[in-house]
């Protein structure tokens, strides 16, 4: 009985074993690669987001449930901080939509946006990556929280944000998700 | 003795049927779900063909030297397993040195592995001919394909983008077609290029 089994599987389990080898021999080659990758294209969005900052150090810390979470701290040549960047996540119209905040030291202006990661529908809420509506982020004031309104100048900088034509639901989500966020950096830096 | 049937380069034979005759995407009608997919810009598109090249020429040889010792009922299995394996690698192949197309294709370079083009040449070639047939079945199957992406991503970027591998190329004037992103513009390409190609084909 064993022996009919062997003489079936035998080659596939051998198989197996040699697709799995070779497999874990090209991860071992090229993980730090690929992880270099992701940082150096993390520190990019960084340095675009505050140009002033000359370093950048990685912090993290733990929210009021214990979840752990990643932030970076931007100091310049003095080694004062000057601002510090975080991620947002929020659930968007198509899927989770990833988001690269900066705010100034004090945590009183944002500094501007990146987006990481969409999948809104290109025309709609793909149009978050333009200017015209990212560039609302950017010197906006978050002493309070901020909104979304249908229609409004967008080149006012206030707490209002002007949502995507046809695009609600992503452009709610963008709002909520950078509040988000920016309540969970106030508790941890304290302001 | 009659005229023996066999032709003198079978390989050859494969490798220019793939890229016209028996094309993947105008012919067989197989492997859609890319082809509508990754061909709104022109650089996504050879990016995919090229992976796609890459994973069936490896798998075709590889089926191609297991078939002596595959068992009937595990070929799938076998089959499935070797796809994955070069899918794997190309992924990491691509996270590594092109990134931003890694991106940009996001989840449609692991579903290579059910593309049915791939285990379509594994059952129909590599699984019953020798290795150098093999190999040049999947270079030239893999070329027709990437040849039909380009085709589709050509028309699609022109339309959609006004520029070709991003870089602008209509008049100032111009329009874009913001239907030619989505997936109704890709329906649209795809059957104008199956109707225009049936045309052809058959004038045969």
């Amino acid at each position: 009985m064993i022996r009919k089994f062997i003489r079936q599987s035998w080659f596939a389990l051998a198989a197996m074993a040699i697709f799995g080898m070779s497999l874990a021999a090209v991860d071992g080659q090229l993980k730090e690669k690929i992880e270099g990758n992701a940082q150096d294209k993390l520190n990019n969005q960084m340095r675009l987001l505050l140009p002033e900052a000359k370093t950048f150090n990685k912090k993290s810390s733990r929210d009021a449930q214990g979840v752990e979470y990643v932030y970076y701290a931007g100091s310049d040549a003095a080694g004062q901080t000057v601002g510090y960047v975080f991620e947002a996540r929020g659930s968007g119209f198509a899927d989770v939509i990833v988001l690269l905040v900066a705010a100034d030291a004090s945590m009183s202006t944002l500094k501007g946006l990146a987006i990481l990661q969409t999948n809104e529908t290109p025309g709609f809420g793909d149009k978050m990556k333009e200017d015209d509506f990212k560039g609302q982020f950017l010197d906006c004031p978050i002493g309070e929280k901020l909104t979304v309104a249908k229609t409004g100048d967008r080149t006012v900088k206030d707490r209002e944000i002007v949502a995507i034509s046809g695009a609600t639901i992503s452009s709610e989500a963008v709002v909520k998700a950078v509040n988000e966020a920016i309540e969970r950096m106030r508790g941890v830096v304290g302001k | 003795m009659a005229n023996n049937a066999v032709p003198k380069k079978p390989a050859a034979g494969f490798f220019i049927r793939g890229l016209w005759e028996e094309s993947p995407v105008f012919r067989q009608l197989i492997g859609m779900c890319p082809t509508l997919a990754v061909t709104a810009q022109l650089k996504p598109a050879i990016t995919m063909g090229a992976s796609v090249i890459f994973v069936l020429v490896c798998s075709n040889v590889v089926v191609s030297l297991m078939r002596r010792l595959v068992q009937g009922h595990l070929r799938l299995l076998m089959f499935t397993m070797t796809i994955a394996t070069f899918v794997t690698i190309a992924d990491y192949l691509l996270k590594a040195y092109l990134p931003e197309m890694s991106e940009k294709l996001g989840a449609y370079v692991p579903l290579i592995i059910v593309n049915c083009l791939i285990i379509g040449r594994a059952e129909a070639c590599a699984n019953r001919q020798g290795v150098w047939i093999s190999f040049w079945d999947g270079w030239g199957q893999g070329i027709g394909y990437t040849i039909g992406l380009a085709a589709m991503a050509t028309i699609r970027e022109l339309l959609a983008d006004g520029a070709i591998w991003g870089h602008p190329v209509m008049w100032n004037g111009f329009v874009n077609w913001n239907v030619m992103k989505l997936p109704a513009g890709a329906f649209l390409t795809l059957g104008i290029l199956l109707g225009l190609s049936n045309h052809f084909l058959r004038k045969k």
